[in-house]
């Protein structure tokens, strides 16, 4: 029998590799987007810490933009810098 | 993003108001003031055992800002309380539940102030851990302060402050009563089963890719000790553990001979 293949779509699946499930800051899945985003993925991605700490972009942002004092790290109030 | 109607903190506040009634925190029940009202949290603190507090029924109300959770809520009592740390109107003064500002007055390190991490069960634990552990460093009811202190500092022979909380707490049983609630007063009581939640099959899907890799190795190892052990029975030639060791003697015996 010989099998001719006319059309295939291939399927992929992606997911974040974090040391959490859900951001701290807004509780949602890393693997969803945060509450202001309506698509997962690029547009939505993901942060780390030179602490290790992974948040949403958009939720550490956020926060970061709030702290009138020095940055810190939600999680461990270490300060906060971004990892290269 | 321009165009989003519902604010962020709806859905934490959702979350969060699942999970507290599904897992709840001991001591605690939560329900919404008004049911469209995902903003205001009615409380009901029942009084730990083996405490002054023991068989009280306390009532809260937490109130959310839009903002949540970059900013705190706030969390004040509607029943009276006697306390150093809960100012006269019941509002509660805990440093978790006050914004990180630069205010080198309060004594309060920034890094004890409220964070997008911080939420409802870690407040909730907070103020049940300062009923019994009142922070007298900054006391927002001077007298009761003075009261607890004296209290404290005499053993309890100084009974103002207890005699106080005593009759607080037997005045807040006509409220249980009126919410038809019993309030537990042994520990066992007091310390709720909380149900495990059931492991959706999807994140254990996503485990088991994560750990494949490390699962082989591990059962590569276990293969290599069967062996071994496999190898040992063979030249014993025994199938069962006595049998072993009775080779294992009689090796020994050769030896010696």
């Amino acid at each position: 029998m010989k099998v001719k293949v006319k059309q295939w779509n291939g399927v992929a699946s992606w997911l974040w590799v974090a040391n959490d499930e859900n951001c701290g800051i807004c509780r949602m899945s890393f693997n969803g987007c945060c509450p202001d985003c309506k698509v997962p993925g690029d547009d939505c991605p993901l942060v780390w810490g030179q602490c290790s700490h992974c948040f949403h972009m958009h939720c550490i942002l956020k926060w970061l933009n709030s702290q009138q004092v020095q940055q810190q790290c939600p999680m461990c109030r270490q300060e906060w810098k971004f990892k290269e | 993003m321009a165009h989003q109607t519902t604010p962020s903190s709806q859905k934490a506040l959702m979350m969060e108001l699942k999970s507290l009634q599904e897992q709840p925190v001991e001591g605690f029940r939560i329900t919404l003031v008004e049911e469209s009202d995902l903003y205001n949290w009615e409380v009901a603190i029942f009084g730990p055992p083996n405490t002054l507090y023991e068989g009280g029924y306390f009532k809260a109300h937490i109130k959310f800002p839009i903002d949540y959770p970059y900013s705190p809520p706030t969390f004040r009592f509607l029943t009276k309380m006697w306390h150093p740390n809960i100012y006269e109107n019941g509002d509660v003064c805990i440093s978790i539940l006050h914004p990180p500002v630069d205010d080198p007055q309060s004594g309060e390190l920034p890094s004890e102030r409220w964070n997008p991490t911080q939420n409802v069960r870690t407040i909730l634990l907070s103020v049940i851990s300062l009923l019994n552990e009142p922070n007298t460093f900054s006391p927002a009811n001077v007298d009761a302060s003075v009261m607890f202190r004296k209290w404290r500092d005499s053993k309890g022979k100084d009974k103002e402050y207890a005699e106080i909380i005593r009759k607080q707490v037997l005045s807040t049983a006509a409220e249980a009563e009126r919410d038809g609630v019993k309030v537990p007063t042994t520990l066992a009581e007091y310390c709720v089963q909380t149900r495990v939640p059931s492991q959706d099959s999807s994140s254990d899907l996503l485990y088991d890719d994560l750990y494949d890799d490390d699962m082989e190795e591990e059962d590569d190892d276990e293969d290599e000790s069967e062996m071994e052990s496999g190898g040992e029975a063979s030249t014993t030639g025994g199938s069962g553990t006595s049998t072993r060791r009775y080779d294992n003697q009689d090796d020994s015996g050769n030896e010696d001979s």
